[in-house]
């Protein structure tokens, strides 16, 4: 086998490792995230105290901002690696990993333009 | 006291029209599966194709799919499956020879390939090479080493049956018993070998593997802690 082809990327074991780091941050955001929206602010969701929440400070802004980002890369690792099951070829495998990547940088800035306002913030 | 034995014939991998052909066939208390299709062939239907050798539970030639499940016809007793008729078909995965006999080679190429062959790190040493009972080294060993090379697992996992380069849960499952041997030396040729998505990358952990194995190994667990040591692996060779 070509030695400059077993990068770590190439051969799955970077793929699987993030899966479970990502998987790792997932299971603590997610707490937060349900409790949150389910326990703190039941009953009580609206767009005052979600805003009012967010602007408190820097703790939801990190935590947005590393959130959305974890769970589009979690999913699409995840797909990524059901895709491999089925061995396709280095072709379909370019073809579809371009089109991964494109998908969630394209669906993280839009989670990210999304909060915008919420943040107060406003390009 | 007999059972309806349904068993799924053809005459080889290209031939799709398969068919079930149903036998009665009279049993005694421990009759167990090989006794029932070797009843068959000698006395309902000569032409009826499979394989065995040992009769014990040690040469691993007999595996059919009974009742949905891979299993050792010699070491299964009818009694066993609690249940009033017999499904056989032949090992998913391999290639059909005729009825039951499956071709081996796929299951064999891939055990080859890990190179499951002991490699000695001092080949003229005279010296015993000392390890432990209670030493990790062989606690990681202990419970993988007794494969028969049935290739049940290989047959059950759905893995194999997606990714057609997947080695397969006895393959790595036998390379990790060498990787964790200190006396081997071929341990990091295996390592790089297994970095990937046929080798490591390729087990999602559905345990299909120890669900069925006779021996009663789970390649999963020998799979999981492969993975470690690649992660291990990589990050020794990342920084030196
Ligand atoms: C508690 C949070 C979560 C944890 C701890 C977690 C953990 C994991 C792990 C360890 C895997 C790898 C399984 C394997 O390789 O066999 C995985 C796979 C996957 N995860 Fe998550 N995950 C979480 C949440 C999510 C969420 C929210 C999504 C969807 C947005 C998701 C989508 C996926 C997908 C599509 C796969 C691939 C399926 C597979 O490999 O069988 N996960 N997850
Ligand atoms: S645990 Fe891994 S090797 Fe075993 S059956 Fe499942 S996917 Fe296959
Ligand atoms: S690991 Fe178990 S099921 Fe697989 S070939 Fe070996 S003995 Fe058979
Ligand atoms: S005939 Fe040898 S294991 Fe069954």
């Amino acid at each position: 086998m070509n030695k400059t082809q077993n990068t770590i990327q190439k051969r799955g074991l970077f793929g699987w490792m993030m899966q479970r780091i990502s998987g790792l941050f997932l299971a603590y955001a997610l707490v937060v995230h349900l409790w949150t929206v389910n326990v703190v602010n039941q009953g009580n969701l609206n767009w005052q105290t979600i805003s009012s929440r967010l602007q408190e400070g820097n703790f939801w802004f990190i935590y947005y901002m590393l959130f959305i980002p974890a769970v589009i890369y979690h999913a699409f690792n995840g797909l990524w690696s059901v895709i491999l099951d089925f061995n396709p070829s280095a072709a379909k495998q370019r073809i579809i990993g371009w089109l991964f990547w494109i998908g969630g940088i394209g669906l993280t800035i839009y989670g990210y333009f999304g909060l915008q306002p919420l943040f107060g913030i406003l390009l | 006291m007999g059972i309806t034995v349904k068993i799924r014939r053809c005459s080889g991998h290209t031939d799709d029209n398969f068919r079930f052909d149903t036998f009665e066939v009279p049993l005694t208390d421990n009759s167990n599966v090989l006794d029932v299709v070797n009843y068959i062939q000698n006395n309902l239907d000569p032409t009826l194709a499979f394989r065995y050798s040992c009769r014990a539970g040690m040469c691993g030639t007999c595996s059919m799919r009974v009742n949905g499940k891979n299993r050792w016809t010699c070491r299964s007793t009818v009694k066993s499956l609690r249940s009033k008729m017999l499904t056989i078909e032949p090992l998913p995965h391999y290639p059909i020879i005729k009825d039951l006999a499956v071709d081996m080679r796929p299951f064999f190429d891939r055990y080859r390939h890990v190179r499951s062959e002991f490699v000695s790190k001092h080949p003229t040493s005279k010296e015993f090479a000392k390890i432990q009972p209670n030493s990790k080294e062989r606690r990681d060993i202990d419970p993988q080493i007794e494969c028969i090379t049935c290739g049940c697992c290989y047959g059950e996992c759905n893995l194999v049956e997606t990714n057609s380069g997947y080695l397969g849960p006895a393959a790595i499952n036998r390379a990790f018993t060498l990787i964790a041997d200190s006396r081997d030396s071929a341990g990091e040729e295996r390592l790089d070998l297994l970095n990937s998505p046929q080798g490591a990358w390729g087990c999602h952990t559905q345990f299909n593997c120890t669900d069925v194995c006779p021996m009663g190994i789970s390649p999963t667990r020998a799979i999981q802690k492969l993975k470690r040591k690649e992660v291990g692996h990589a990050f020794k060779k990342f920084f030196s």
